[in-house]
């Protein structure tokens, strides 16, 4: 199941890296949307 | 709701342009790869596009605004697990999609289990994608039938018919390029409807205001637990638990299992291509749909210093006023409005305070806020139970004809016409890939399966675009269908994606990573599961999100167990080495 593709990977290093970007992207939106939700509520 | 000349002209030269760059794009070769698959040279962003416009119908669109008017922005956390999703595919689906050169994500199930689990599961995908894409077609139709008294044959007919144009000749290549173009509009138009709304709102009224009154009215609830004094409420159907969880094994079952969304990926240039189409898609859909949502808001906020129709659905609203039941109507009706100026009147005097941060005075409009806006719902309840009264078919339920009542109401000649050709674009863009994947799948996984000889790559590719067509056929005949059936059927039609998701995900999960089972223990345990999620499902004791989680839990775990009473050699059969070569 590895990334085992004859592609570069752009922007990173490894795909590694872009599947924690997405994770981490994902809390900030969580994190951003929770302090909407208090400050507007 | 008025459609003058303007808009038409907007509206025939929007879908005109769309058909023409479609059939402009439609060069491809002559065989199933080029049709099916554009030759696999489609660069990231258009895959991107594709899978996103495959994803987002028509009623994405209308009912989203809708959405956030009447239950808040809680919506969006439906989409939580889709990047995480993302990234499990990336991981365990796309290197072994590319690696074996599959044309349908069954294709590989045979590679791994037996001929049965991959006709089955295929199968299975032919059913519920042809209901959904009937329903596709019906639900914008309906919608501008009420608000438009457009024929629903004829709208079904173009909806559902126009876009053969471009599918049958193009393939998977005008679909993926024709959803570029509709993306852009689609979101163009959004931004101006959204524009529009922000400033039509009264003077001293801005986006920070708008907000506010959404927030102090209980829109503003993006995050939500789903805990109450009675601790998790499984049936609440959208909070970040459900969203995260529930969100991630349904959309990892859509895109990884789904051949309307597989089919996209697999027409990239490279392995490289297809996961980065798919990790940006993770990426933007949360922040897009966040997007439409505030649509919503801005509207509820410019329906606070507004008029407010009682109730949203025009042909329902004048069934209603021209019946028997018309007297009780206009009284409720009047009483809601009245309800409404006194809203106003508070909410005017928030907006001073919010905006002179004077708390005592927040805090006193808040308060009359709160109840007005509960006397104002308790009265529109009873303008949809004067609905119901009057037309006993009725679902009582406007919410997706809120953003198309204010585009109607509000919007300028013109916009207004582009604001319809969105919904035509809207369900283009998932129509087209469905009846691709429809047509791969019965070209790849029975005809060409099941041929006793062998063809040329040229009476394939015929083969192909006739199976495009037959499915864009069936299609249309499914929508009048659900039509004549009414909106019961909508409904369930729309939760039966989630009854299959699971299963058909647990099946993949098995094939992926429990390697000692095999053909037969998968296939009795997916029966058992779906017979599982059924029962949960009618016992009506958790929101359809949890479906998903079930049914794919359910066969692994069930097929662990029924294994060991398979025989021996067919796992050793099943778990070899799956490097078959693509049929």
């Amino acid at each position: 199941m590895s990334a085992n593709n004859d592609d570069k990977v752009p922007v990173f290093r490894q795909w590694r890296q872009w599947y924690w970007f997405v994770i981490v992207l994902l809390a900030l939106q969580v994190i951003l949307f929770y302090l909407f939700t208090k400050h507007y509520a | 709701m008025n459609f003058s000349p303007l808009d038409w002209f907007v509206l025939v030269a929007t879908l005109l342009c769309i058909i023409l760059y479609g059939i402009y794009k439609s060069r491809s070769s002559k065989n199933v790869e080029g049709y099916f698959l554009s030759n696999r040279q489609m660069p990231w962003w258009v895959v991107m596009l594709s899978i996103m416009g495959t994803q987002a119908s028509a009623v994405t669109f209308l009912t989203a605004p809708g959405q956030a008017y009447t239950d808040g922005m809680r919506f969006v956390q439906y989409y939580f697990g889709l990047p995480l999703a993302m990234i499990v595919v990336c991981v365990a689906f796309v290197p072994i999609f590319r690696r074996l050169k599959v044309y349908t994500a069954y294709e590989y199930l045979e590679q791994r289990f037996d001929i049965k689990t991959r006709m089955i599961t295929s199968l299975l995908f032919m059913l519920s994608r042809s209901l959904s894409t009937g329903i596709s077609i019906i639900a914008p139709a309906l919608v501008l039938h009420s608000m438009l008294g457009w024929d629903i044959t004829i709208t079904n007919i173009f909806m559902g018919g126009l876009l053969l144009i471009y599918t049958t000749s193009g393939g998977a290549r005008a679909v993926a390029y024709t959803q570029q173009l509709q993306f852009v509009i689609i979101y163009a138009a959004m931004f101006a409807a959204a524009w529009w709304a922000i400033h039509l709102l009264p003077d001293g009224i801005g986006v920070a205001e708008a907000l506010h009154i959404g927030g102090k009215s209980g829109k503003m609830n993006v995050i939500t637990t789903g805990f109450t004094d009675q601790g998790f409420d499984w049936k609440d159907r959208f909070n970040i638990w459900s969203g995260l969880i529930g969100g991630f094994f349904l959309t990892l079952s859509y895109f990884g299992t789904d051949q309307s969304q597989v089919g996209r990926y697999l027409t990239a240039r490279s392995e490289g291509e297809s996961k980065l189409g798919l990790l940006l898609n993770g990426v933007v859909k949360v922040p897009l749909q966040f997007g439409i949502l505030l649509i919503g808001i801005f509207i509820f906020s410019f329906y606070q210093f507004h008029k407010t129709p009682a109730y949203f659905n025009l042909a329902e609203e004048r069934n209603a006023k021209s019946g028997k039941y018309a007297k009780l109507y206009n009284e409720a009706e009047q009483q809601y409005h009245v309800l409404q100026e006194q809203k106003a009147t508070a909410i005017t005097g928030l907006a001073a305070a919010l905006k002179a941060e004077d708390q005592a005075g927040i805090d006193k409009y808040r308060q009359e806020l709160d109840l007005h806006e509960k006397a104002a719902r308790h009265q529109r309840d009873s303008v949809k139970s004067i609905i119901k009264l009057a037309n006993p078919g009725s679902e009582g339920n406007d919410t997706n004809y809120i953003f198309l009542r204010f585009v109607g109401d509000t919007l300028p000649n013109g916009l207004v016409g582009l604001i319809i050709a969105i919904i035509f674009l809207a369900a283009w863009g998932s129509i087209a890939p469905a009846l691709n994947s429809l047509a791969s799948c019965t070209m790849m996984d029975f005809h060409k399966r099941l041929s006793p000889q062998p063809m040329t790559p040229l009476i394939e590719y015929k083969w192909s675009k006739r199976y495009t067509v037959i499915w864009g056929i069936v299609c249309i005949i499914m929508a009048q269908f659900a039509y004549n059936l009414g909106n019961s059927l909508i409904e369930a039609v729309n939760i039966l994606g989630s009854l299959f998701y699971g299963p058909i995900l647990g099946i993949f999960l098995v094939a992926f990573w429990v390697k000692r089972v095999g053909g037969h223990a998968v296939f009795f345990a997916a029966a058992l599961a779906e017979v599982v999620v059924l029962t949960v499902y009618f016992m009506k004791i958790v929101s359809f999100l949890w479906l998903n989680v079930i049914g794919a839990v359910a066969v692994i775990l069930l097929s662990l167990m029924i294994q060991p009473f398979c025989k021996r050699a067919t796992v050793a059969a099943s778990a070899a080495p799956a490097e078959v070569p693509a049929k």
